[in-house]
């Protein structure tokens, strides 16, 4: 029994990178607007439309089209946060949820209207392939999508350290107010960000679309995990994203090999409410975080 | 302000009569939107060619027959839905749902009002134990399902694998819902009884993202036949990570839903061939359908292929006899939309088997049985995707070619 863990373990971390992937735009938009998006499940559904299409019409990789859906899907997030976000910027809580997971049944609606329900997918030779080393098999859709995931996470690190923006970005969430007295376009910067934490959810589409079917609802059961993993790592932390998102991926392998498939989720939510209890924060979050937002 | 209400209302309720002089008006509940849009969608595509076909033909006692959509996309809906089209829009007739769950919870409604629900796609077989007068199911059990692939595995699976089945071993696998749940439990009965090694019932989410641990427990568990009941990306998902994991079994029987669409097909390219897949089929042998059943299923797949540019799933046909035995048998014979008198001309119904377009005969039944309102005469088919296309193979009497590919080729070499 116990010469099948380095498979599980590597399986685990696979899908928690999976997991991360999908989590980072979400801890973005909600470290910098204060606004947890209900609809950004359904942004990576469009972006999977989006590679379905240009695959079946043009022939096109769903990997390569990651070029061509992203800034697409950036631009439909400025438009979002013009249309949708910017007026519920200050109202309470329950009406930014509202007006986000409204949008959700939109989008999934628009889906259906136009695309109908049928279930695609993209034919790849590399979907189910797998590399093996020793007696592990590593997935080569799933790596792919740890490897983008990880970059992905050091590119907005990067960004966010480093840039111009990146500073101005985190002096405007440590506070608002004293940014726009300093000359920081609040408004600019909460466009930019909006539109980056959507572009995020356009790769984890187009990266995901060999693995999973394409239909209006496809985002409804890849981003429950995500705003676990996203209050696991600590709301607004790319990091804690990333590592969110292997713990969960892991707990979830372990636990639904040697105990119930049917239970991993349970289980591993479980953990998370524990660790909630010894680090309400999240792992790399900062006390208080859900009220001040992070840097 | 009150009485303007009232006397719109008032207003709104004669149209409505008035409406219901000129035409049969019937409750469509399907669920449109949501998780199970697509077979939803489906089921009721064929359901309206039935109505289109009954149409042109006259109507019934010279009334044309509407459909009154309601979408039962959750059971809360499925269950406010029911409660709009029977008291609001004042329907004796609702037929539906696809799925097993909606129509737990739609029927409850239309039973407590005294009207006439009938299944055209639901299986779980409580949905015929609850001793409803008014609940008519013309499609098979999930038992049935259940156990005919375990008949399969016994019957043609073992001899082509040379071995008996007390030297092979199933496992069970199934997403946990109603459907799941109920065929997986029959299977794993009826395996037993066969004489199978179970090594047992391994249960899943089915709106998981990943199935890496079932895939390796299957592999833990050494079993040469699979038997899994699944829903969409779950069922992609198993068959993608078991090439990935390298695990091979002997034999693969998916038990309907997803296992039957071009869908899967497409999702898997080459690897589709050799997977069984049980539930029913409009692709059984032509000479075990009577004349007439034969006519309206070459009438039913050229009207649906015109209008959606695509063959009819089994999902669609199902939708297509049950709605087309409703309106020309059930309706036509009681000639009323009373539901008494409905209800009196369904379970007088008795269609011999091969008389409609899916090789099922027709007879309910009655009061005083355990599955009250269950159609004895209807049963699901093996079938076998042979060269991407679906072929039934089991049982003898209606099937049009040999199983083949048993044992499936290793992944490397399909």
């Amino acid at each position: 029994m116990l010469d099948i863990l380095p498979q599980l373990l590597v399986s685990g971390l696979l899908i928690g990178g999976v997991y991360g992937l999908l989590s980072i735009g979400l801890t973005l938009i909600f470290g910098v607007l204060r606004i947890v998006n209900f609809a950004q499940g359904e942004f990576i559904m469009l972006a999977m439309f989006g590679a379905f299409w240009l695959h079946a019409l043009w022939g096109i990789d769903p990997y390569l089209s990651i070029f061509i859906v992203t800034p697409v899907v950036f631009g439909l997030g400025l438009l979002t946060e013009r249309v949708v976000i910017k007026p519920i910027l200050h109202a309470p809580h329950a009406m930014q949820i509202f007006a986000t997971f409204g949008l959700s049944v939109v989008l999934q609606n628009l889906a259906l209207t136009f695309w109908g329900p049928d279930y695609r997918s993209v034919q790849t030779e590399y979907a189910s392939q797998s590399f093996i080393i020793g007696n592990v098999a590593v997935s080569a859709t799933s790596l792919y999508a740890f490897i983008v995931a990880f970059l992905m996470a050091a590119i907005l690190i990067g960004f966010l350290q480093f840039s111009r923006d990146g500073k101005a970005l985190r002096a405007m969430v440590q506070n608002r107010y004293a940014a726009s007295l300093m000359g920081v376009n609040t408004e600019r910067l909460n466009r930019i960000a909006f539109g980056a934490g959507v572009a995020c959810a356009a790769v984890a589409g187009c990266i995901l679309t060999p693995i999973y079917y394409t239909f209006p609802t496809a985002g409804v059961d890849l981003i429950i995990t995500a705003f676990v993993v996203v209050v696991l790592g600590g709301l607004g932390s790319v990091a804690g994203a990333m590592v969110g998102g292997l713990i969960i991926g892991v707990t979830q392998t372990l636990t639904g090999f040697f105990i119930s498939v049917e239970l991993k989720d349970v289980i591993a939510l479980v953990l998370f409410i524990v660790i909630l209890l010894v680090r309400p924060q999240g792992l790399f979050g900062r006390a208080g975080m859900e009220e001040i937002g992070t840097k | 302000m009150k009485r303007l209400i009232l006397t719109t209302l008032a207003l709104a309720a004669s149209t409505f009569t008035a409406h219901g002089q000129e035409t049969w008006r019937i409750g469509a509940l399907y669920p449109l939107t949501g998780a199970l849009a697509l077979l939803g969608n489906e089921n009721l595509n064929g359901a309206r060619v039935a109505v289109d076909m009954i149409n042109e033909k006259g109507g019934i006692a010279g009334k044309k027959v509407e459909l009154v959509q309601g979408d039962a996309s959750t059971p809360d809906k499925a269950q406010s839905e029911a409660e709009r089209l029977s008291s609001l829009e004042n329907l004796q007739i609702i037929t539906g749902t696809y799925s097993s769950g909606l129509s737990y919870a739609a029927s409850q409604v239309v039973e407590r009002r005294g009207g006439l629900y009938w299944e055209t796609g639901g299986i779980a077989d409580g949905l015929t134990k609850r001793g409803f007068s008014g609940y008519f199911r013309i499609v098979f059990t999930a038992t049935s399902n259940g156990q005919l692939a375990a008949n399969l595995a016994a019957g043609t699976i073992a001899p082509k694998l040379g071995k008996k089945p007390t030297d092979l071993t199933v496992l069970v696998v199934h997403e946990d819902s109603d459907y799941g749940t109920s065929v997986a439990t029959a299977a794993e009965m009826k395996a037993k009884d066969l004489g199978f090694k179970v090594a047992g019932r391994l249960p899943y989410k089915a709106s998981t993202t990943d199935l890496a641990s079932l895939v390796l427990r299957m592999k833990a568990s050494g079993a040469d036949i699979v038997i899994a009941s699944s829903y969409a990306n779950d069922a992609l998902l198993i068959q993608r990570q078991m090439k990935q994991l390298g695990v091979n079994v002997s034999a693969f029987i998916g038990t309907g839903g997803i296992y039957g669409l071009p869908s899967f097909a497409e999702g898997l390219g080459s690897a589709v061939n050799g997977i069984f897949d049980t539930e029913g089929s409009a692709a059984i042998s032509p000479s075990s359908l009577s004349e007439e059943a034969r006519t309206l299923l070459a009438d039913f797949q050229k009207r649906f292929q015109a209008s959606h540019g695509k063959a009819p799933s089994y999902v669609g046909t199902q939708g297509f006899v049950g709605t087309y035995v409703l309106l020309d048998k059930v309706l036509r014979a009681a000639g009323s939309a009373d539901p008494a008198k409905l209800k009196t001309a369904a379970l007088a119904l008795d269609i011999p088997t091969g008389g409609t377009s899916l090789g099922w005969g027709v007879k309910f039944l009655g009061a005083g049985n355990e599955m009250q309102g269950q159609n004895e005469r209807s049963f699901p088919v093996a079938q076998q995707w042979q060269n991407g296309k679906l072929v039934v193979v089991a049982p003898d009497d209606v099937k049009t070619a040999e199983p083949i590919l048993v044992p499936l080729p290793t992944w490397d070499k399909r």
